[in-house]
């Protein structure tokens, strides 16, 4: 038979069971917008009954424990299309700031700076001998190449904040890796005292979506609460307690890789393993997007640069050179040419180059002409040594090398003009040229045009005898002709069409990448929403449930205030 | 479904930002006027623009050219028409002065004319347009003719053509040379023969002139027909040059250029749509338990 003093027990429970329950519910409604919260619920379970007689009889309420509502499956499925979309919205982001850069539509765009300049050209076709042509054409190359250097820079820079963003990712991974160790060495604690640490593993877990959203990992919890997490190439971060730190280094210029440490010291390259999260998404477009980009920037620069100045380095202005100097220095004035590591030195050819020279009569008769043989053992000595030696020069023009460049000088009452060049050796050395540098980053109008434009050749120098005249333009069509040549060096494209290309293939990649991270973000969205719907605090619903706990613990109490009538009713028979 | 808090926030929020998203594109087409803002829209459209671009960026230039090129061959036709005129002069002079009937003091006469006509002769082969002698060849800036005291005729030019691009990778040669002219026919050298005929009152040598005078009106006439046609040609591809233009400024129109008329009533739908999502999200915010209980 039930004592009264179990009925006040069972009232004592249920105060207690209720007020537990209003605790819950004041911590769900306390933490509606807390990012990573689950809602609680309080578990409650009927006491062990008391056997009796007619039966076993109640004995009231027991708070059993405290969990948390939480889908370990939506969670896995989750973090694996966090990884995804991580990858994605990252790539997505470069490339609308790739686009930005190009900006292929606008009216000032590279292409129309190219089509400037090949207008510049054709005013130059129709008027070879005047100089207000050759001033405008200059402008406009400079305009030219300054948009080539600063698209290039422009891609440098985007490279560069992709490094920065792939360290500062690498410190975030090692912050959450430590905040799981540290987690998991808190939770095993409690755990092992018996506790349900429902915040902390909420904390973990939100440390594990952003993990899953930077890069690969795989997971699973062990037996005693810890978290283990595998990175990417199933190199280690966290087990138990202990975590793997990863690092960042320049491996080649400009070039950032991640590394793991193993635990006997040993770096090893992660870079190539990571398949998914933002990191991914930072090294995929870095390496595979604008390192491309920056090549192809180079190389249309590299061929413009070449093309352009094997035609006009035998371009003969209005009267001949008294002077001319070359844009390339030579290091070393007796090592080959052609197995110099400067740029271009794999294009030089066998051959000869014709120099002419003129006495200072109105026009200038040609009083000789100077052949340069160049083969593969060339060195600029011999370039020099040979001009200076040939049997019709006699002193009319000397050359000489000073700090690296080559010279040429005509003796008074001379001049001389550059004839016709089958080895390319002037363009390689930039004498007589249009443009200088050999990449986007350096290209430039040479030294020699920007000093004085007028001294642009339009003319050829006639092979035969030497003579030269105002009005031919020969050297200008045949530069006017590259802007429709395919080159196989920019993959059989004209420098336009390379352009055009170029931010039109950006533009599809771009097109895809936004696409596909839309798609993910809904696909993360509808996951998202699903497990809001399982985890997360509806308002309404708490409300109600304080209603309940309210009015049970008012009941409680009556139930209490019942007994103690009870007991007093039995004392006062004592009286 | 159950629904929380965040979930009914996260949709809204959403929502929101999808709308507000396309109200921006919108009137970011509606502000430039264009379908494409970026190559990403439409990126067969922007190459498509950037070709159609490249070309238009050419027709302006070959027009200048074409028009340059031309009034050079107008000003080289009237030369040559004006040259074939002074040689029947001086053919009418030869045929008048070579007859019986003419006296010394009507070939002296005579003489005097011809010396006019073989500098005017002199003066049209150094012709310039701008700063330009356009029967020089390539040598552009110094006179192709001139001729001493005694009227002996030397030439300076060469005899290369300048060509000209005219659109469409087509090239022109823009001039004709004096060298071909007037040097190879050798009509310079049978009006100074004429002169000296004249001047020497004989009549022989005048009558030997006539040929001379009939194969140099020839060459000359044989360069203006090529002349006329050049010019001719130049013409016609000055209207298909502006036909090009038209056609390229069309199709471009129709590639990047936006449907305002659309745009604006997509703008209006999609703002009622948006208002809508706010209206909405404001009532559902109000609604709970909250705002029930005492």
């Amino acid at each position: 038979m039930a004592s009264i003093n179990t009925i006040l027990d069972i009232g004592r429970w249920s105060l207690h069971a209720q007020q537990m329950g209003v605790s819950v519910t004041a911590h769900n409604i306390a933490n509606v917008n807390t990012p990573g919260y689950s809602r609680q619920i309080l578990i409650l379970e009927p006491a062990k009954p008391q056997d009796s007689s007619p039966g076993q009889l109640g004995r009231g309420v027991r708070p059993v424990s405290i969990e948390r509502v939480y889908d370990d499956f939506l969670a896995t499925q989750l973090r694996r299309e966090l990884g995804t979309q991580g990858n994605l919205s990252t790539q997505a982001s470069y490339f609308r700031q790739l686009e930005a850069i190009y900006s292929g539509l606008s009216d000032s765009d590279l292409g129309a700076q190219f089509q400037n300049f090949w207008s510049a050209w054709e005013e130059l076709s129709l008027h070879p001998e005047g100089s207000a042509q050759k001033v405008a054409l200059k402008e406009t190359a400079l305009e030219l190449t300054s948009r080539l250097n600063g698209l290039h820079s422009k891609l440098v820079s985007l490279r560069d904040q992709l490094n920065r963003s792939l360290a500062i990712s690498v410190q975030r991974v090692n912050e959450l890796t430590s905040q799981i160790a540290e987690l998991n060495l808190q939770i095993a604690r409690s755990k092992g005292s018996g506790q349900n640490p429902n915040d902390l593993k909420d904390m973990r877990d939100k440390a594990l979506d952003e993990l899953a959203g930077l890069l690969n990992v795989d997971f699973w919890e062990a037996d005693d609460g810890t978290m283990w997490v595998m990175g990417p190439g199933g190199m280690a971060l966290v087990m138990g307690t202990n975590r793997w730190e990863l690092e960042v280094k320049e491996t080649s210029p400009g070039i950032q890789d991640v590394l793991w440490t193993d635990s006997h010291g040993n770096e090893v390259m992660m870079t190539d393993h990571i398949s998914s999260g933002s990191m991914a998404g930072i090294l995929g477009m870095r390496d595979r997007v604008v390192l491309r980009e920056m090549d192809r920037l180079d190389s249309l620069a590299r061929e413009l640069i070449w093309e352009v100045n094997t035609r006009v380095s035998r371009g003969a202005p209005l009267s001949p050179f008294s002077s001319l100097k070359a844009e390339v220095q030579i290091e070393d004035p007796n090592a080959p040419l052609f197995s110099s590591n400067l740029p271009y030195a794999e294009r030089l050819k066998e051959g000869t180059l014709t120099i002419w020279l003129y006495d200072s009569s109105s026009p200038p008769n040609p009083v000789g002409k100077i052949e340069v043989q160049v083969d593969s053992s060339t060195t600029l000595e011999d370039i020099v040594g040979q001009i200076n030696a040939s049997p019709e020069n006699g002193g009319k023009l000397v050359a000489e090398i000073s700090q690296g460049f080559l010279r040429l000088d005509s003796a008074n009452g001379y001049g001389f003009l550059i004839g016709e060049d089958t080895s390319s050796v002037c363009a390689f050395l930039g004498v007589n040229v249009f443009f200088r540098g050999s990449s986007a980053t350096d290209i430039s109008v040479s030294q020699h045009i920007q000093g004085d434009p007028s001294k642009l050749g339009a003319a050829w120098v006639d092979p035969l005898d030497g003579t030269f005249s105002p009005g031919d333009n020969r050297v200008v069509l045949d530069v006017l002709d590259l802007r429709d040549s395919p080159l196989a060096a920019l993959q059989g494209h004209t420098f336009e069409g390379m352009w055009a290309s170029a931010v039109a293939g950006v533009g599809v990649e771009a097109a895809a990448s936004y696409r596909t991270s839309d798609y993910q973000d809904a696909v993360v969205a509808q996951l998202e929403e699903q497990r809001a719907s399982v985890s997360g605090v509806n308002l309404d619903e708490e409300m109600v449930k304080l209603l309940e706990y309210q009015w049970a613990y008012q009941a409680a109490a009556r139930l209490i205030q019942t007994s103690r009538e009870m007991l007093q009713t039995v004392m006062s028979i004592l009286e | 479904m159950r629904v929380s808090q965040k979930l009914l926030m996260e949709t809204t929020y959403r929502d929101l930002s999808v709308g507000a998203e396309r109200l921006l594109r919108l009137q970011k087409m509606a502000a430039s006027g264009k379908r494409v803002l970026d190559p990403s829209d439409d990126p067969l459209s922007a190459l498509r623009i950037m070709e159609l671009r490249g070309e238009l960026s050419r027709v302006e230039p070959a027009q200048r050219k074409t028009d340059y090129a031309s009034s050079w061959l107008s000003l080289t036709d009237s030369c040559l028409q004006r040259m074939e005129e002074v040689v029947s002069r001086a053919k009418e002079i030869a045929i008048s002065q070579s007859n019986a009937t003419s006296t010394e003091e009507t070939r002296a006469t005579a003489a005097m004319e011809v010396r006019q006509l073989l500098d005017e002769m002199i003066m049209l082969a150094n012709s310039r347009m701008g700063d330009r002698y356009i029967f020089g060849g390539t040598n552009t800036l110094f006179p192709p003719v001139s001729r001493d005291e005694s009227y002996h005729v030397s030439f300076h030019g060469n005899d290369q053509t300048i060509e000209v691009g005219i659109g469409g990778g087509r090239r022109v040669p823009m001039n004709v040379t004096a060298t071909r002219t007037l040097q190879s026919s050798g009509i310079m050298d049978t009006l100074s023969n004429l002169l000296a005929a004249l001047e020497a009152n004989d009549p022989e040598g005048i009558r030997s002139s006539l040929h001379g005078l009939d194969s140099g009106y020839d060459a000359i006439l044989s360069v203006h027909s090529e002349v006329g046609a050049r010019v001719r040609s130049l013409e016609s591809n000055k209207e298909d040059l502006g036909e090009l233009r038209l056609d390229l400024e069309s199709i471009l129109s129709d590639y990047q250029d936006a449907d305002m008329a659309r745009i604006l009533t997509d703008l209006v739908n999609q703002q009622t749509v948006y208002e809508a999502a706010l209206r909405t999200t404001a009532m559902i915010t109000r609604l709970n338990l909250m705002e029930f209980m005492g």
